[in-house]
């Protein structure tokens, strides 16, 4: 037993009522006393029960109810009742047909009243008359038990139990069997009632004097202000239950996978560019050894841009060596593509079909070794608009200009980027780019799907991309798609998602995913 | 990528050597090869045509023969049924069509699987044919210059060959040709030629008529004019003449047509079941591809039937004679200790040298420690000595590559526009805003319509091809404003529960005559919030919030934006000392502008330049010396 020094303020209350009482209270009752509302003393009486103060027991009793016909004879008499005080009242008889008229009940129930009368003795059917019997003469005036077990039901809200209609002296039996006859009229069923009953631990403590604190809910300034938090109880919560939902602002989950992919390369010592989305064909194409007849070039597959018609070209020194890289090789030591380079081609502005114009760029503005830059952004692609494809969709391009760097330089940098954004099984398969030598693709495994998911392309410029620009030494390049990680991370099915995001994704989508 | 059936028993037939199926996928895949997997083809034979039609198990077979166009519905009895075969599927590597064939593939997995390291050789002898090349074919209203041919005898065709040889020639169209525009191919019955002296020469259009393929050989013929204007295959690749006055023209010694290159070949030379002894021919504007192409075909038939003989053709220009096919291996100087290094991996000379055999070619010691490379006729993709570095790495294998990371050290950065918008960010998602993204493709109507404005107003950039969303509006320019992009979510999170504060960051792009390719992007930030009680006080608290944050004080002067209400909206000026930028606008949106999107709540919005509010430094944020030019935007 614990050393109780306070009791909450209702539970004290509970307990001195409960103390005055030396046998078993029904909680209604206790609760009636003590004028609380039952769901609340039962509350306090679970708390104080649990240290073992008092006791609560459980009863079950049949509960008779009223029907819904039962009910609307609340206040009123019965119909054979109205009939035979009409009749006791008077001369003791009357017709049949006039009974409605007498007792001013409607003709269904006038009717009704003959079936009750007969079988209750109280009147005799004479053809077409009615005469009260000495039984009737003798029931006037004084409520058979059914009548009294709907009046008491009726002044107790409908309900009563067993026991308190016995302590109300009436013969449950011989009502019952009145009652059952009529339909919806009283219905039965089994109530649990709990008592409780003051222990002699209770006692004592409540005859020690113990304290009586007020209960408290919301620690507010009031009780700060003074200390007087100190003489309430702060009332423990059910901690388990659930509260509002929160929804912070947040960034765009795809936004968080562009953001992870800059901070990866940001701390692998990578330098962070950018480059116009209207880019030249000479930057997007050219200058990366696509030959202008390219099926890549074709307006089915790039947005050429009508305004602004024509992008300026670099110096011409610079276009020069691109021209003749395509024509023969030029110094590079290629074969070239053989056919007769334009200039008009190269100055017509695309939406940039990849970020490799950016890095490709970066790497004409300073081709010095050792360097390492990266992009990230979006690319446009003349696809047609389904669940699957969007016009547009975002890269990341990289590279490193390194006189050490090699394939397996590559291979590890990418190994790198992918294990840092939570991967762990990838492959990389030799693939060809018009611009890179060798080529791979890299493919990551997709556990859901069972099976290895494209990631990107990569490898080493060719010399007819780097020797233009001035740059000897090996060039290591990738380009990788980045929607394909939201779909590992956020289970996207259709990239369309990310840009017509239903508002409970983003909301729902949690900050974290690690 | 197209992609090619390959019959597995051919493939090991040619092969001559045991394999198991997985093996197989497994060393296609570290060639480079995109294996789709193994499949039964159900085939059966055009009783007309003899032309072979392959079913997978998903397909229904088709109901008309796909060369003659017989009905099989209504002649039942036409359909030959014939064994169903096993292929293995792979998605055609245009870059390498020498193994688009199960030829082609054996003869590289022989020497990669070391079956046999001897380098493929063939023999061709000296035929009797001749092509004699009319000069006109380069003149540019009869441009088609270019033709090699080979004669190839003795080859038997079966089934399963005869649909092999077939693809291999749609599918060296597709990859070498361009559809048929660089280089085209035609196959003829050697026996239906007269005479050994082929004349390759322009005609008029309608100059003269032959019986084009699939035609009444009995009947009177077509001109050119009427096969482009009539004939099925003339229809097709009429594009290809579209301004020639002449079109080019295969003639046999007695003025008998072979074909029309590159449209169709004639009826009367049509291959046949029986037939053994070929001529070939491939025209087309490159001389290099159209050589290529016929080096891939004959090498491939040669591989498919060994008894094969191949027989040269004297083509001769004006100005000069050449053999044709030309298999002549092409030689490359490579320094193996070079290529070594560009892969990462300790190799000595010999075994570069065994590694460029696996890869078919042949190799001989050069000077100076270098390997004299003889590579095979057949490939077309070896343009730089780096081309044969990459088949020493795919010989070795890449999965066989130890990763590892490059020695230089280097300091990163991130840009200063990033910074700012990262600040940005933090700063809306901290006053409970959620971040959405909108397409920056665009178009006028939602750009400029929706918000009452002029589509004059701010020059857009306008895409010459656009295409368009579901509901049909062209996506013709990029967005030059985020707010429109920003009301549009609120039009689709209609019904929602209230309020909702979105934010945008992202790049608009302007028209600038300064900038090096005429346009330039602008990054920003755009917030709207909608509640029955939004209006102009938040929108001004906001971009209060946001100018001051980011460690400018707001001057707000008034402003005229038709999207917002007049007299409800405002000019942003941020001021910091003596400086003071117009950096954007904020308001409570019109509610015109409201109803075009539905919305029955009014909007607060602000947009915001986020590049003019961070940091003013220059592009590349390279510290450590590395100094460059400060401006990201124009070259050199």
């Amino acid at each position: 037993m614990s050393e109780k020094k306070w009791l909450h303020e209702v539970d004290h209350k509970v307990l001195s009522a409960l103390s005055r009482h030396t046998q078993a209270v029904k909680i209604e009752a206790l609760a009636a006393e003590i004028r609380l509302d039952p769901a609340r003393v039962k509350v306090a009486l679970d708390a104080l029960g649990a240290d073992h103060w008092v006791e609560v027991t459980e009863e079950t009793y049949p509960e008779y109810r009223l029907g819904s016909k039962g009910k609307s004879f609340a206040g009123r008499p019965l119909p054979e009742r109205a009939v035979l005080e009409a009749l006791a009242g008077g001369e003791g008889r009357a017709r049949i047909a006039d009974l409605a008229g007498l007792t001013g009940l409607d003709k269904k129930a006038a009717g009704e009243s003959l079936r009750w009368l007969g079988e209750k003795g109280w009147a005799r059917r004479e053809k077409d008359a009615l005469e009260v019997t000495p039984t009737g003469q003798e029931a006037a005036g004084r409520p058979g038990e059914d009548e009294r077990l709907l009046e008491a039901l009726a002044g107790s809200d409908g309900r009563l139990l067993e026991q308190d209609i016995q302590d109300q002296n009436i013969d449950l039996e011989a009502a019952l069997i009145l009652l059952k006859k009529r339909k919806q009229f009283i219905g039965v069923k089994t109530r649990v009632v709990r008592y409780a009953v003051c222990l002699e631990a209770g006692r004592t403590l409540i005859a020690a004097g113990v304290e009586c604190r007020r209960e408290v809910t919301q620690l507010g300034h009031e009780l700060l202000v003074d200390g007087a938090w100190r003489q309430v109880d702060l009332k423990p919560y059910d901690v388990t239950l659930e509260a509002e939902t929160l929804i912070p602002g947040k960034q765009h989950p795809f936004r968080r996978v562009l953001e992870e992919t800059r901070r990866v390369f940001l701390e692998m010592g990578f330098t962070e560019i950018v480059s116009p989305y209207c880019e030249s064909s000479f930057w997007d194409f050219d200058a990366l050894f696509q030959p202008q007849d390219h099926p890549a070039r074709d307006m089915q597959d790039t947005f050429y841009v009508k305004r602004p018609a024509a992008a300026d070209l670099p110096p011409d020194a610079v276009v020069n060596e691109v021209k003749a890289t395509h024509e023969d090789g030029g110094k590079t030591g290629s074969l070239g593509w053989g056919y007769t380079w334009s200039r008009d081609l190269a100055s017509r502005p695309v939406l940039r079909t990849h970020t490799t114009a950016a890095t490709v760029r970066a790497l004409a503005r300073d081709p010095r070794p050792p360097r390492k830059v990266f992009c990230v952004g979006p690319v446009f692609r003349n696809e047609t608009i389904t669940y699957k494809h969007l016009p547009v969709f975002h890269q990341v391009d990289g590279i490193i200009i390194e006189r050490e760097a090699s394939l397996a330089c590559l291979l590890g940098t990418l190994t790198a980027f992918y294990r840092k954004m939570g991967f762990e099984r990838f492959q990389f398969r030799p693939a060809f780019f018009p611009y890179t030598e060798p080529s791979l693709e890299v493919f990551v495994w997709h556990e859901a799907k069972g099976d290895w998911v494209e990631m990107g392309g990569s490898g080493i410029f060719r010399p007819e991309v780097t020797r233009p620009f001035g740059c000897e030494v090996p060039v290591l390049a990738w380009g990788l798609g980045l929607e394909r990680l939201a779909i590992f991370y956020h289970g996207i099915e259709r990239i369309r998602e990310i840009y017509d995001a239903p508002l409970d994704w983003l909301k729902e989508t949690p900050v974290c995913r690690l | 990528m197209p992609v090619v059936n390959l019959p597995v028993h051919l493939l090991k037939e040619c092969l001559g050597h045991p394999i198991e199926a997985e093996a197989l996928v497994e060393h296609l895949q570290h060639l480079g090869c995109d294996v789709e997997g193994y499949e039964d083809l159900g085939r059966f034979k055009c009783g007309t045509c003899g032309a072979i039609h392959e079913v997978t198990a998903r397909e229904e077979a088709p109901g008309k023969c796909e060369e003659c166009g017989t009905d099989f519905q209504e002649h039942p009895d036409l359909v030959e049924h014939l064994d169903s075969i096993e292929v293995i599927r792979m998605e055609l590597l245009p870059v390498r069509p020498d193994i688009f064939d199960p030829g082609g593939l054996a003869r590289a997995l022989r020497t990669y699987l070391e079956v046999d390291l001897a380098p493929p050789a063939y023999t061709v002898t000296p035929g009797d044919y001749t092509v004699t090349v009319d000069p006109a074919m380069a003149d540019p209203e009869s441009h088609r210059p270019f033709i090699a041919c080979c004669v190839v005898r003795g080859l038997h065709l079966d089934d399963t060959r005869i649909k092999v040889v077939m693809k291999l020639q749609e599918n060296l169209h597709w990859a070498l040709g361009r559809d048929r525009k660089f280089a085209s191919i035609g196959v003829y019955d050697l026996s239906r030629v007269r005479g050994t002296a082929l004349r390759y020469r322009p005609v008029d259009p309608d100059e003269m008529t032959f019986v084009p393929l699939g035609c009444d050989p009995g009947g009177p013929g077509m001109t050119p004019r009427q096969v482009l204007a009539a004939h099925p295959k003339g229809q097709a690749f009429s594009h290809l003449l579209t301004g020639h006055r002449r079109y080019p023209l295969l003639e046999d010694a007695e003025g008998g047509v072979l074909s029309m290159p590159p449209i169709i070949n004639s009826e009367p030379t049509r291959v046949r079941m029986d037939t053994t002894d070929f001529f070939i021919d491939v025209t087309g504007l490159n001389d290099r591809l159209v050589q290529k192409a016929l080096n891939i075909l004959t090498t491939s038939f040669a591989e498919m039937s060994p008894g094969v003989e191949l027989e040269s053709v004297e083509i001769r220009y004006a100005d000069r004679t050449v053999t044709t096919p030309d298999l002549t291996r092409e030689e490359h100087v490579l320094d193996p200790a070079a290529a070594a290094r560009l892969i990462g991996v300790d190799l000595s000379p010999e075994a570069v040298e065994t590694l460029l055999r696996r890869m078919g070619h042949e190799v001989e010691p050069g000077q100076k420690g270098t390997l004299r490379v003889q590579a095979p006729a057949y490939r077309n993709d070896l343009l730089h000595e780096v081309d044969l570095v990459e088949d020493v790495a795919i010989a070795y294998g890449f999965h066989n590559v130890p990763p590892r990371l490059v020695p230089s050290l280097t300091v990163g950065g991130a840009l200063a526009v990033e910074d700012a918008s990262a600040a940005v960010s933090r700063l809306l998602t901290g006053l409970g805003f959620l971040e959405t993204l909108s397409l920056p493709v665009t178009s006028p109507e939602l750009c400029f319509d929706a918000l009452r404005r002029q589509r004059t107003e701010a020059p857009a950039l306008e895409i010459e091809n656009p295409i368009h969303d579901d509901s049909g509006v062209a996506l013709a320019m990029l967005r030059t404003d985020l707010l429109p992009g920003l009301l549009q979510c609120l039009a689709r999170y209609r019904g929602a529960e209230l309020p909702q504060k979105l934010f945008e960051v992202g790049d608009v792009t302007h028209l600038d005559a300064d900038a090096e390719t005429g346009a330039r992007e602008i990054r920003r930030t755009a917030a709207v919030s909608i509640h029955n009680r939004a209006g102009f006080a938040e929108a001004r608290s906001l971009a209060g919030a946001l100018i001051r944050e980011m460690g400018w004080q707001l001057e707000a002067v008034a402003g005229e934006e038709p999207f917002y209400l007049p007299g409800r909206c405002a000019r942003i000026l941020a001021v910091k000392g003596d400086r003071k930028h117009d950096v954007g606008h904020f308001g409570e949106v019109h509610p015109e502008v409201l109803e075009h999107f539905g919305l029955t709540y009014p909007v607060a919005a602000v947009e915001v330049d986020v590049g003019r509010l961070g940091k003013e430094a220059g592009d590349e944020a390279e510290p450590g010396g590395f100094k460059l030019p400060a401006s990201n935007r124009t070259f050199l």
